[in-house]
């Protein structure tokens, strides 16, 4: 079975946001992003969308199939 | 107003609510801890509305959703063989307190399943609709 990829943290550290800033500005708690970093946690659809667009980075490369 | 000083808050209120309660339990008068309970949940509704932290996200929600799942399927199985071994201590004696007890919790579980039924379907819906 494919395992989701999460590339959160290294985009969050080039944008040179905290996990704090970023939870705020996507309206969850640092505790979902921490879970969302560590992969512990799948994020909606919506939440995806959200950080892509935070990040300015598209989608499909944040989150992937591996 | 910060998430932990709206906890402080809470807790304080829910103590103030318990001693309040007891209190009037004491006295008799119902009237006191309705007023009580009343004030408290508009005096936390207030101080919530001046929290700008998140307090709960998709997470807590998930999480949240499991957990009742989980309370609920504990409690209607822990009830149901309950409410059986009382039908069957009881025997025949359908004015006697273990009938009685195990009517009502097995009443209370048909009730619990009706509610999460109803609710379960509405809220899909409204998935589906958002």
């Amino acid at each position: 079975m494919k395992t989701l990829e999460v590339r959160v943290k290294e985009f969050r550290n080039k944008k040179g946001l905290t996990q704090e800033e970023l939870a705020e500005r996507v309206g969850v708690r640092r505790e979902t992003i921490v879970f969302l970093e560590q992969e512990k946690y799948n994020p909606s659809l919506r939440l995806a969308l959200k950080i892509a667009e935070e990040l300015k980075v598209p989608v499909n490369k944040l989150f992937s199939l591996s | 107003m910060t998430k932990k000083s709206f906890s402080i808050y809470r807790l304080i209120a829910v103590i103030i609510v318990a001693i309040v309660v007891s209190i009037s339990i004491n006295y008799g008068n119902w009237y006191l801890s309705l007023a009580a309970i009343v004030a408290s949940w508009i005096f936390l509704y207030a101080l919530r509305r001046n929290v700008k932290e998140i307090m709960a996200d998709e997470r807590d929600y998930i999480t949240a959703g499991k957990a009742s799942l989980w309370t609920m399927r504990v409690y209607l199985g822990i009830s149901v063989v309950v409410g059986l071994i009382l039908y069957t201590v009881g025997g025949d004696d359908k004015g006697g307190i273990l009938f009685g007890t195990a009517t009502t919790l097995l009443y209370s579980d048909s009730f619990l399943m009706l509610v999460y039924a109803v609710l379960f379907k509405i809220n899909e819906r409204k998935d589906e609709n958002s």
